[in-house]
Parts: structure tokens; sequence; C-alpha cells
């Protein structure tokens, strides 16, 4: 067991070379390898390009090439869809099934978890999606987690992991939620860490060999990760800002990021 | 109905509304859409088999905006509007994954086949030989609903385009 947490990255980082075919998905994979990435957080409605219906051989390949460069797929990040079409809205029963996919999907790849994306609107004690899909999680051995992203607060997210109190089910914090904007407390941080078993390191522009992520309190949320002696993984998520022509070469991007994380491990 | 810029600041404002703090401003969230509907600068002309006789026409490629897959039913409308002249809604075609092929007013109804953020949406427009070689000023006009996950949704993104394209 090591006793540090593990850095990686989040292959959503590349999305806007991805769209102007700058850069393939495998290309993408290779890239966070040759960077010192440990693990890859991948997306499934954005790196599989037959979704909704995936090819077998095709998560077979990715799952491969992950696992040949020396890294592993540490999340397999999925988004429950409130539509499939401008005529029909999902039920929960909808919902109930596409978690249930994503979880043997997670499976399938060897993530040990997947990330969920609704139910922020729903009290903890009516969630019956998280409440059906529970045990399949725990019969899979697949965690479910859900992600805190900017604006969203930690508090609903928190009754909900006390209510559930479930090892299958855990935080993603994502660093955008403590931007200096927000003016969200470090305790607030804190308070995830019981409940937290990924993260995503957010930043919006490349950052400079010396210089720091100039938006979020990164030292301060990574100095608590360390003291807390968190070992779980933290993958660096780039996402620049739109139409700054700087910060669009994704690459060079996510190697900043990489770097920059590493400095607080 | 196509939406327009107005319907759009209505949904972001709505989004705002539900303190979505960090939600971008509306020209900046226009032009990104915008930017990313057209990669190519060429128009093509073809001929769709019908079975019983062959449509003639032309067609360029539509990009997906969104930064992940949606199904191709979340498209609301789109607009083409051709060397100043509409393109008729009813006659245009949706030209998808594997040349599945839909008519446009169609599109909300599928729920199965998913606009990735790779592969283009053929749009093809019937039209008696064609068109001419040469430069033509093409207009396009999307507007996709989609799902925001992150609590306070926007609902509906647009973008919209006008550039030359080329007809070798």
């Amino acid at each position: 067991m090591t006793d540090k947490m593990k850095v990686g990255v989040s292959l959503h980082s590349y999305v806007t070379d991805l769209k102007k075919g700058n850069i393939t998905v495998d290309e993408a994979i290779e890239h966070a390898a040759s960077i010192g990435s440990k693990c890859i957080e991948l997306v499934d409605a954005e790196h599989f390009l037959d979704w909704p219906h995936p090819r077998m051989a095709d998560l077979f390949h990715v799952k491969e090439l992950i696992e040949s460069l020396g890294m592993e797929l540490v999340n397999f990040s999925q988004y429950t869809e409130d539509e499939y079409s401008a005529d029909y809205r999902c039920t929960e029963e909808d919902k109930v099934d596409q978690v249930k996919e994503s979880i043997l999907y997670a499976h399938i790849l060897g993530a040990p978890m997947t990330r969920l994306t609704p139910f922020v609107n729903v009290e903890p004690s009516k969630n019956k999606v998280l409440e059906k899909c529970l045990p399949l999680a725990e019969k899979y051995n697949v965690k479910l987690c859900v992600e805190i992203h900017s604006p969203q607060k930690p508090d609903r997210f928190l009754e909900v992991m006390r209510d559930f109190d479930s090892e299958y089910l855990g935080l993603v914090p994502d660093f955008s939620t403590w931007y200096y904007a927000g003016g969200l407390s470090l305790d607030s941080f804190r308070e995830c860490l019981p409940y937290t078993i990924h993260v995503h390191g957010k930043a919006h522009e490349i950052i400079d060999e010396d210089g720091d992520e100039p938006n979020i309190p990164y030292k301060d949320l990574m100095t608590i990760l360390r003291d807390n002696h968190y070992t779980g993984s933290i993958v660096a998520e780039y996402e620049p800002k739109a139409f700054d022509p700087k910060a669009g070469d994704t690459r060079r991007g996510v190697e900043s990021l990489v770097k920059y994380i590493y400095r607080f491990v | 109905m196509l939406a327009d810029k107005e319907h759009l600041e209505k949904w972001i404002k709505a989004g705002k509304q539900e303190k979505r703090e960090d939600a971008p401003d509306v020209d900046i969230l226009l032009r990104s859409f915008s930017e990313s509907l057209l990669h190519e600068k060429t128009l093509q002309n073809f001929k769709i088999n019908l079975g019983h006789k062959e449509l003639e026409g032309f067609s360029f490629n539509l990009y997906q905006p969104w930064y992940k897959a949606s199904p191709v039913g979340m498209i609301h409308d789109i607009e083409v509007i051709i060397d100043g002249e509409k393109a008729p809604r009813e006659e245009i075609q949706l030209i998808l994954k594997g040349g599945q092929r839909i008519m446009l007013y169609n599109a909300r109804t599928i729920q199965d086949i998913w606009w990735d953020i790779v592969a283009p949406i053929t749009v093809f427009i019937p039209r008696e030989g064609g068109l001419s070689a040469g430069d033509h000023e093409v207009e396009v006009t999307l507007a996709e609903e989609i799902s925001e996950y992150y609590e306070f949704p926007l609902n509906m993104l647009m973008g919209t385009r006008k550039v030359i394209m080329r007809m070798e």
C-alpha cells in the first residue's frame, strides 16, 4: 500500500481538441501516460463514440491500452440523462437502468467506481435511484460516486452520504466548488473528506512552472488532503476557458496541471 | 419554431435566477456553440437513393456543439439559409450514423441514435441539379435541448454561423 494519493488525468481535459480532431481518445490516453499520470478517468458519452451502444471491442481496447501503459482506469464517469429526446422525459426506472448499465460497464472496464450526475435536487430519503442501484454496486464491487461541482454546495451531498451510510457510495469533490469567488470555507471541504473517494483537480489556464492556479486555493485543499492521509485518486481536469488562445492547447494545459498537482503530493 | 437569441437569453436568465453564479455571458456561450458547428469549407452535391427514384440535392456537415454526445432527439430545430434563401424546413433531411436518414421534423422522436462529438450529422437539402459550382453563403442555426447535470439547468443551447462554403 502506498501512503500517497494517486495522481492522474481525466480525459475530459482534452475535449476541445478531441472535437477539433487534434487528438483521438487513444492519443489522449498515451499523452496522459507520457506526463506521469498513474490513473485515468473517462466519460461515457464523451469517449465512447458509439454511445449509448459502445462496442465491446472498444471497451476492451481502452482497458488494455490504459493497463499496457502502466495506468489504471480509476473512474468510469456517467451522465444520468433526464431526457432521451425532446418528446421523452426519463422516468425514475429509466434512470435506474442507466445507472445499472454504468455499473456493468465499470465492471467490464475494471473501474472501481462510476461517477453519477443526478439526484442533487432530490431529497435523500426520496432518492430511489441510489437505493435501487446500491445492491448491484455492491455485488459487482463498483462504488457509486456523486460529484460536487460549482455552483453546488456540499451540504445536500453530505446529507445523502450520512443517510445511506454505505461504503459503496462516495463523493467526488471538484475543486471548482471552492473557487475563491464562491467564498466557501475550507472546513466544508474537510467535512467531505470522510466520504471522498476521488477528486477532480480543476484548472482553466496553463500553470507556469513556478506559478499558481489563480481561481482555486490549491495549496490549502491539497494540504488538507495530505494532512488527512488521503490515499485515493485525484485527476487533473483541465477546462480551458472558451476563446482563450493561450489556454487552448489542452496537451500543454494538462501537463502543467499534472506537474502542479504533483508539487503538493 | 426555431429558437432565437432572445429565447436563449431567457433560458440562461432562468438558470441565473436559480443562483447559477458561474453561468457565462450569453454572447460568449453563443460564440462558443456557434464556432464549433461547421468545420469544413466545402459543400457536396449528391443523390439520395429512395428506392423507386433518386433525390438530388446538396449537403454539408454539422458538428455537435456540446461537450458530450446526446440523443438526436434533443435537436430542437435547424434552420438553413443558402445564398439568402431559406431552405424549406419540411424538406431537410438528416443523415446520421451508418447512413441512417430521417426528416428533420422527425428528429425530436429519435432516442436511440446519438450525435457524438466527433462524427458530424450531414444536413441534406433537396434541389434539382444540386448547387452550382463556386462559392455559396451558408447560414445555419441550431437549437438543441440539453440535460444540465449540475443542478441549475440551462435547458437549451444554440449556435448560429454564416460562412462562405465552396462547391467544387
